[in-house]
């Protein structure tokens, strides 16, 4: 699904935001990215939504290999995901039926598709009753399922998820993470990038950590977190592992 | 962009937009009427001047005035050597009688005036119509040596030669005037546009984020800059019309007293030019308007955080 070859981004002030970095997500995988400040997630994120493109290296995501990208191409490159972000950028004037309309009629679904389509994911994320309400009159957790469901609407491979549980409360983060989790294992892969460490340590999930821009571990909680993936190797050789990687995320 | 159904929301959103942003909706419509109606006086003002000018350029003709008592066998055989002469096109009797016929009816409105006057006040003469308006200065002169029965000749070659000047003057001013009215029309329409997109830059980029093609994008936009454009158009020439017919009542009486009865060109006889035009000038203003400015916001990107704020 996702592959990061040697990439290294360098921005034109001299800043490197990430350096040989390799990595693979495979399709149906739920992988969380975390990291301190700087520490090259929203590059990360910049390189996948294309809106960056790395100073060397290359990355490929679903059929599209985003080196080579032209203009053309980006919409429908963009069609294949699904991207919720942490200020959920609703539109204020659409209701909730719009705002997940909206993302179809982008593609150019018909009316009577779109209407089914819209109708399945508000029942999905538990919305059906707030389908007129206007984004100012739901809740933050409300406005976040609104998203996820605009994010969901074309049926996309993937979710990238921005701090999706940022700016709403701890309860409604849970049942926020259980909606992609249901997500996933319908199929969807999910990529998300959170500070949420309490939320991440709760699911068995892949955990991808990123340090002064290279990955400083990769792997799941239950069991050893592997040292990041080193230079040029592609693929990547068989991890040594010098220390428990569970230990080094429980000390972040 | 997508499909049928897909163009019509568009479009309505495009239409929706002309409504919500209704306060810079009116001012960008009131700034391109002022525009176009500028644009429509500067033409109105053109297609008169080149009327009159046309008008006066026909009426070029030489008056040769006889000395009065003139037999009609004279008449005849200086109308045959006027007629002889090289440089003339045509030459025509004109007694004294018929002169004052000619100004009786140009000035209607006096008729009181002029019913008792003896119309013989008025010299016999001769309308002479040089072969070409180059040729008006020696056909002057020859007159003015052949016979001793020509009295006087009249010309108004001076008056031509500056309507002439003027109208070139007059013609060059009027385009530059347009093009820079058709500038300021592009710009206002432009900063209308990109203020509302100013304020739905989020719209723009979740477009984006969805995976809209820079034409859907484009589209709700492009209706809103036409919608102003043609409400802008339809508006100026209302304004245009009411000022060109309180113009004519005002100037008519100047006109008819300098200009030997000229009136203003019929409206309904300038809108083949200006219906046209001006719709033209608002499609084109608000489209190149608000292409101008998405053009700028279409390259923003979608992911705005940077690495501090992660």
């Amino acid at each position: 699904m996702i592959d990061f070859r040697d990439v290294t981004k360098e921005y034109p002030n001299g800043t490197v935001a990430l350096q040989d970095v390799n990595l693979h997500i495979a399709p149906r995988e739920f992988v969380f990215v975390v990291g301190a400040s700087g520490a090259g997630k929203s590059t990360f994120l910049k390189l996948l939504l294309h809106e960056e493109v790395p100073t060397s290296g290359s990355i490929r995501v679903g059929r599209f290999d985003l080196n080579s990208l032209t203009q053309k191409q980006i919409p429908l490159f963009r069609r294949q995901l699904g991207v919720v972000f942490q200020d959920f950028r609703l539109i204020p004037g659409m209701d909730v039926y719009d705002n997940i309309a909206f993302a179809m009629r982008v593609v150019g679904t018909k009316d009577k598709a779109i209407r089914e389509r819209v109708n399945y994911l508000l029942q999905l994320v538990g919305l059906s009753l707030k389908i007129h309400c206007k984004p100012n009159e739901l809740s933050g957790g409300e406005q976040q399922r609104v998203a996820i469901a605009r994010a969901l609407a074309n049926m996309p491979d993937l979710i990238i998820a921005d701090e999706p549980t940022g700016n709403i409360d701890p309860r409604m983060s849970q049942e926020i993470l259980d909606l992609f989790v249901r997500l996933n294992e319908a199929g969807t892969t999910v990529v998300m990038v959170t500070h949420e460490h309490n939320l991440v340590r709760q699911y068995n999930k892949r955990i991808i950590i990123l340090e002064n821009g290279v990955i400083a571990a990769d792997g799941g909680l239950r069991q050893p977190l592997s040292p990041p993936q080193m230079g040029n190797a592609w693929p990547p050789k068989p991890w040594h592992v010098p220390e428990p990687a569970i230990g080094r995320y429980e000390a972040m | 962009m997508g499909g049928g159904s897909g163009r019509v929301y568009l479009t309505r959103m495009g239409l929706r937009n002309v409504h919500n942003n209704r306060t810079m909706s009116v001012a960008s419509v009131l700034v391109l009427i002022s525009c176009l109606m500028l644009i429509g006086l500067v033409t109105l003002l053109a297609v008169n001047f080149n009327l009159m000018f046309s008008q006066f350029s026909s009426r070029n003709v030489v008056m040769a005035y006889l000395v009065p008592g003139q037999d009609r066998g004279t008449i005849d055989e200086l109308k045959l050597k006027i007629e002889a002469l090289p440089t003339v096109g045509g030459c025509e009797y004109v007694s004294s009688q018929q002169a004052f016929e000619s100004v009786m009816r140009r000035n209607e409105s006096d008729f009181k005036l002029l019913q008792d006057v003896d119309p013989a006040f008025m010299p016999d003469g001769f309308e002479v119509t040089p072969l070409s308006q180059s040729q008006l200065e020696s056909t002057v002169e020859q007159l003015q040596q052949l016979d001793p029965a020509i009295e006087s000749v009249r010309h108004f070659q001076g008056v031509a030669a500056q309507l002439s000047a003027l109208e070139k003057a007059l013609t060059i001013l009027g385009a530059a005037v347009i093009g820079i009215l058709l500038l300021v029309s592009v710009f206002i329409i432009s900063s209308t546009v990109q203020t509302t997109m100013y304020a739905r830059q989020q719209e723009i980029k979740v477009m984006k984020s969805v995976g809209a093609s820079p034409a859907f994008i484009r589209w709700p936009f492009l209706v809103e800059g036409v919608v102003l454009g043609l409400a802008g158009s339809a508006a100026a020439l209302l304004v245009v019309f009411l000022v060109y017919l309180g113009m004519d009542k005002v100037l008519e009486p100047l006109l008819d007293t300098l200009l030997g009865g000229y009136r203003l060109a019929p409206f309904k006889d300038q809108l083949k030019l200006l219906l046209p035009g001006f719709f033209a000038v608002g499609v084109l203003t608000g489209g190149v308007g608000s292409m101008v400015s998405i053009t700028r916001y279409l390259k923003e990107k979608v992911y705005e955080k940077s690495e501090l704020e992660d």
